[in-house]
């Protein structure tokens, strides 16, 4: 017999086990026949399931009518649950009349003279009822509360993980949940798993109507029921293959169990009053006890639509989200300042807490806390850093960076910045000045770890020695050398405001004009293209700049930039120990090794940039910043695709440490980068000052100390 | 059928009968309105073709090379190697002999393309030569030398392209269509590039074409289904990057003789490319002038005005065969031009021609 498996969402499926035996239910031969409503096998005159008194008065009279009655309402009772059900496949009929079997239809049109005549035809062990279906349904459908509870422990630390066993219409799934770092809640991808109930019982091969009808607890038997296909008439042909499915997806939590991990288990019952269902949850009873159960209605939105069905099925998905995002914040957010009064030996940076620890996410839309902030007049950078953190303790080294924003502030302005936080706990800016994603540019990734490992008193430290080589376009029209040179003279004036004086700083010139193309072929002419000057601190780099001048151009999609990259790999210019950068001020790509499909005549030395960049890199550790000088609109035709590709793919793998365009980025942006690249953190992207309230009254600013935030749960932000 | 009979007589009346007022005759000196402030009274007006003497047409869509082609022809034709024999060029008038050395000059020493033919222009070359000791001589016993002189009149409207476009707005459309259908060979440079881009020269081929047979159908020069010219069709500008990547990555390209690359099966290779440039109307250009000349009258070609460079010692470098360059968005040649296949279509449509005589 082949096993049912257990749809995993990670590659590796775990083995049917192979013990069946232990945990059913009682043996087959003390059940001599079958009731005769329900077909269970029975071990008293009463039988437990339909409660059906088969000593009774009616079954002793041998009234088949009323037994005839008994079952039919057994069945239509099944019939119900089944139908209003919402079909779990997607895309299958919602039209349930139509694609029903005779048999069914029969027994739904004749329900309502049945609920009319004889009441609720569910015997007293029955589970109850679907909903309308007469009679008091006190089940709290969808209360997560029980869930949520074990939750929270997971975040707390006290266990684990939590594990969520579910039984739907269309299977029994498994999901985990995990905690990260952070203390965020999540269901772990490569734990869930998912069985069909076809693949459970490989002989329920009917279409979907019947197969819930029967999931149900209808019989089908032969006449005068005949729902085809429905092998014997009792229950042996259920309680083998909902055993196996049942130990199978029980495996790993059994197995991390006798690790030692503390696994608490949620039961899902996603098909209340559903007979083999139930029947799944009875045995998950017997072998690993839940902690606390979850009931939904079968046509719960949360079971269906699940957003992040990868091919998947992953019905309990959705719920255990849910479930996670009603757990309260376990560690305070908070917004990363500059202290106003920034005290020789104080602290760097201050953590103004937002959201503390114990908020509860909003259930729809966001919430909102606004943090009025200054620029700071001392310092003279225009780009501020707005970085959120999650706030483990109060030490630095325990706040971890959740999200970043970066916003352009005139020195000593004050803004108001609105930090929003979303139902999924994500975290997003509004401020009345632009502001920007750090992660959407390359060049831009906020330094984190340098703002957090800020030793509060800076210990003077030797200063390390930085090399920087600066290779420049220098063909091209006069206007446009102009842009590229005053650009660069402004990140250099900032260096040099930097490292205004010794040699911690070393700065090298290499201009690189246009090749000749006189002959062609591989013998090169004297006339090497390239312009050296150097080296020295960046203020006299600065100075000069103005020897260099502009020449004209000998292609329009190439220039000899290949060879200033072999120069600067070649010279002796790099000092032993010393943080090395390479940063190159161009408009066009280099000439290529040979030619290919595009129209670059190839360099007339045969250099291959990407060698000489590579070595530039791995050889020599440099970092390259790429300042792209846009390319202006030609005329006559368009760039040809050949052409326009390897320019782009040519930027992108210089800038792959850092890339700027020229009328995009300010010299302080590039300026920033090569501070950081060079262990310099003065001049960092700033973090705006806070302003404290000047309101009477008390304060809404609350600063992370020592134990706020960690433990209070009750305070909530202010509104907007 | 003798098409040396229908060549005296069939192209004067048929010219005559589509005569508009100011429609140009055979006999009598195209008086182009562009052409003539230029030249002189009493220029010597370029004949009508008499026995010996060809006249092959030229034609293409807008940029396919026409200008250039007709630039390099006279440089090609005195190739040193003597691939071609020897031939003399004359200019038929002053016009014809002043672009003769202005583009000259400009290939070879300022290393420009010409400039967008904005006006149509009638230039008119006679080209006489001698075959002997080429690969195109006749070795047939007995002959004369004088069977293997050719002479053959090479007079060509240079019309921008876009006027094979609109031949209906266009008088000047018009003349070019009544020039083509007057010669009795055509070279049709085919631009695959910007067929990749525009993917328009299957407009500009199929107007003509029509214009063309229509004309020679009331002319009564038709041959069965088929036009009555030979045709050369040259896959222009195979020097350039795009088109030689792709002929090499088809493996459509040899090392030649001179250490050049050439394509053995220029047909093959066009019908390839047909499929290459997958969307583009080539496929149908190819089908157009199938179903339109005879398949005996068809030749293919890979040509390049101004090819490859070439190393110092001659042969070219796979590495860096590009002649051109683009500098401030005007394509620039890089060093000597060599062109390539560009006398081989002339004189595949004379000995065509010749063959039949
Ligand atoms: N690579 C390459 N490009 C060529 C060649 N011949 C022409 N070109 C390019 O094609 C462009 C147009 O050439 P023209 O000779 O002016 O073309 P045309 O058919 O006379 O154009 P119109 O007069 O506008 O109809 C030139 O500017 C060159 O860029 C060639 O042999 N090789
Ligand atoms: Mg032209």
């Amino acid at each position: 017999m082949t096993r049912p498996q257990w749809g995993q969402s990670d590659r590796t499926r775990r083995l049917a086990g192979e013990d069946d035996a232990g945990h059913g239910s009682p043996g087959p031969e003390d059940a001599p026949e079958p009731c005769p409503v329900c077909r269970t096998r029975r071990t008293a005159p009463r039988c437990p399931v339909c409660g059906w008194d088969g000593d009774g008065h009616n079954a002793a009279g041998g009234d088949r009518g009323q037994e005839h009655t008994a079952a039919w309402r057994w069945d239509l009772r099944a019939a119900l649950l089944a139908t209003r059900a919402h079909s779990p496949e997607r895309g299958a009929a919602a039209t349930p009349e139509g694609t029903l079997h005779p048999r069914l239809r029969t027994l739904l049109r004749r329900s309502h003279s049945v609920e009319d005549g004889h009441g609720d035809p569910s015997g007293p062990e029955s589970p109850a009822a679907p909903a309308g279906d007469g009679g008091a349904d006190t089940t709290p459908y969808g209360d997560l509360s029980g869930a949520v509870s074990l939750l929270t422990a997971l975040a707390a630390g006290e266990v684990d993980a939590v594990c969520f066993f579910g039984v739907s219409p269309a299977g029994l799934a498994m999901e985990e949940v995990g905690r990260d770092d952070r203390g965020a809640l999540g269901p772990r991808d490569d734990r869930a798993a998912f069985l069909d109930w076809r693949q459970a019982v490989p002989w329920l091969r009917h279409p979907a109507p019947e197969r819930q009808f029967l999931l149900a607890g209808g019989i089908g038997a032969d006449a005068p029921y005949g729902v085809r296909g429905v092998p014997g008439t009792s229950d042996t042909a259920w309680e083998t293959p909902v055993r196996h499915a049942v130990h199978e997806g029980l495996q790993g939590l059994l197995a991390a169990r006798e690790h030692g991990r503390d696994i608490p288990l949620v039961a899902v019952d996603a098909a209340p009053g559903w007979r083999w269902p139930r029947h799944a949850l009875t045995l998950l009873d017997r072998c690993a006890p839940p902690s606390a159960t979850l009931t939904l209605r079968p046509g719960d939105p949360r079971l269906h639509d699940d957003p992040r069905l990868h091919g998947d099925r992953r019905p309990l998905a959705g719920v255990v989200t849910a479930a996670c995002r009603r757990v309260p914040l376990r560690y305070g957010y908070a917004l990363l300042t500059r202290p106003p009064d920034q005290a020789a030996e104080g602290p760097a940076a201050r953590a103004r807490l937002l959201f503390p620890c114990g908020t509860r996410l909003p259930d729809s839309g966001e919430l909102p806390v606004k943090v009025p902030l200054l620029a700071s007049p001392d310092q003279d950078a225009t780009l501020f850093a707005l970085p959120v953190v999650v706030a483990r303790g109060p030490h630095p080294r325990r706040w971890s960076v959740l999200r970043t924003a970066q916003t352009r502030l005139e020195p000593g302005r004050r803004t108001t910045v609105t930090v929003l936080l979303d139902a999924s706990g994500a975290v997003r800016f509004e401020g009345p000045e632009p502001l920007a994603d750090p992660g959407a540019d390359v060049a831009f990734h906020f330094d984190e770890r340098a703002l957090l490992e800020q030793s509060p008193a800076p210990i003077p430290r030797p200063e390390p020695l930085s090399d920087l080589m600066v290779l420049l376009e220098l063909g091209g029209e006069a206007d446009d050398f102009a842009r590229r040179t005053g650009f660069l003279q402004a990140v250099l004036n900032r260096l040099a405001a930097v490292w205004p004086h010794g040699d911690a700083l070393r700065v090298g010139l290499i201009g690189y004009a246009d090749h000749a193309f006189r002959t062609v072929g591989r013998n090169r002419t004297g006339e090497a293209p390239l312009l050296f000057w150097g080296s020295g601190t960046a203020r006299e780099a600065a100075h000069a700049l103005p020897g260099f001048s502009h020449c004209g151009v000998a292609d329009d999609f190439g220039a000899p930039m290949e060879e200033a990259l072999q120069a600067a790999g070649s010279t002796g210019y790099w000092r032993t120990g010393s943080r090395r950068a390479l940063l190159v001020v161009g408009r066009r790509p280099p000439h290529p090794p040979r030619q290919g499909r595009d129209q670059t005549l190839p360099c007339p030395a045969g250099l291959d940039w990407e060698a000489h960049l590579h070595h530039l890199r791995q050889r020599l550790g440099l970092r390259v910043i790429a300042v792209r000088d846009p390319l202006p609109g030609l005329p006559g035709r368009p760039v040809r695709p050949p052409t326009g590709e390897r320019i782009e793919r040519f930027w992108e793998e210089l800038g792959r440490q850092g890339r700027f365009t020229l009328d995009r980025h300010t010299p302080d942006d590039v300026a920033v980068c090569f501070t950081r690249s060079a262990g310099r953190r003065s001049a960092a992207a700033g973090l705006m000052t806070d302003v404290p309230d000047e309101e009477p009254g008390p304060s809404h600013t609350r600063y992370l100390t020592i134990d706020h935030g960690l433990t209070g749960g009750t305070a909530q932000p202010e509104g907007r | 059928m003798s098409a040396e009979e229908q060549g005296e007589v069939r192209f004067p009346p048929e010219l005559r009968a589509t005569t508009r007022g100011e429609e140009p005759q055979a006999e009598s000196a195209p008086q182009w309105r562009e052409a003539a402030p230029d030249a002189p009274a009493g220029v010597p007006a370029p004949r009508r073709p008499t026995g010996d003497r060809v006249r092959i047409g030229l034609w293409g869509s807008p940029t396919s090379g026409k200008t250039t082609f007709l630039a390099a022809l006279r440089l090609a034709a005195q190739e040193p190697s003597g691939a071609y024999g020897r031939w003399q060029v004359v200019a038929a008038d002053d016009v014809s002999e002043a672009f003769l050395i202005q583009s000259s000059r400009e290939l070879t020493i300022d290393r420009r393309f010409p400039v967008a033919t904005r006006e149509s222009g009638l230039l008119s070359w006679l080209f006489r030569g001698d075959l002997t000791g080429t690969r195109y001589a006749r070795k047939r016993f007995g002959r004369s030398r004088r069977a293997n002189q050719l002479e053959f009149e090479f007079s060509v409207l240079d019309a921008p392209g876009g006027h094979y476009e609109d031949l209906y707005q266009n008088v000047d459309g018009d003349r070019a269509t009544a020039h083509l259908a007057a010669s009795t060979g055509l070279v049709y440079l085919f631009d695959p590039m910007r067929e990749a881009v525009d993917g328009d020269s299957f407009a500009y081929l199929n107007g003509t074409l029509a214009r063309l047979t229509r004309r020679c159908m009331a002319a009564g020069a038709l041959d069965g289904p088929y036009l009555p010219h030979h045709i050369a069709v040259c896959v222009t500008k195979f020097d350039d990057p795009e088109v030689f990547e792709r002929a090499r990555r088809g493996n459509w390209t040899e090392l030649g003789p001179q250490g050049t690359p050439v394509v053995p099966d220029p047909e093959g290779f066009f019908d390839w490319l047909a499929q290459d440039l997958h969307g583009s109307t080539m496929e149908l250009i190819g089908r157009a002038i199938r179903s339109s000349f005879h398949p005996s009258r068809i030749h293919f070609f890979a040509t390049s005005a101004i090819g490859f460079s070439t190393r110092p010692g001659g042969g070219v470098d796979l590495g860096r065969f590009g002649n051109v360059h683009q500098v401030g968005g005007e394509p620039q040649i890089l060093g000597a031009i060599n062109p390539h296949n560009v006398m081989d279509p002339v004189i595949a449509l004379l000995l065509g021609i010749k063959k039949r005589w």
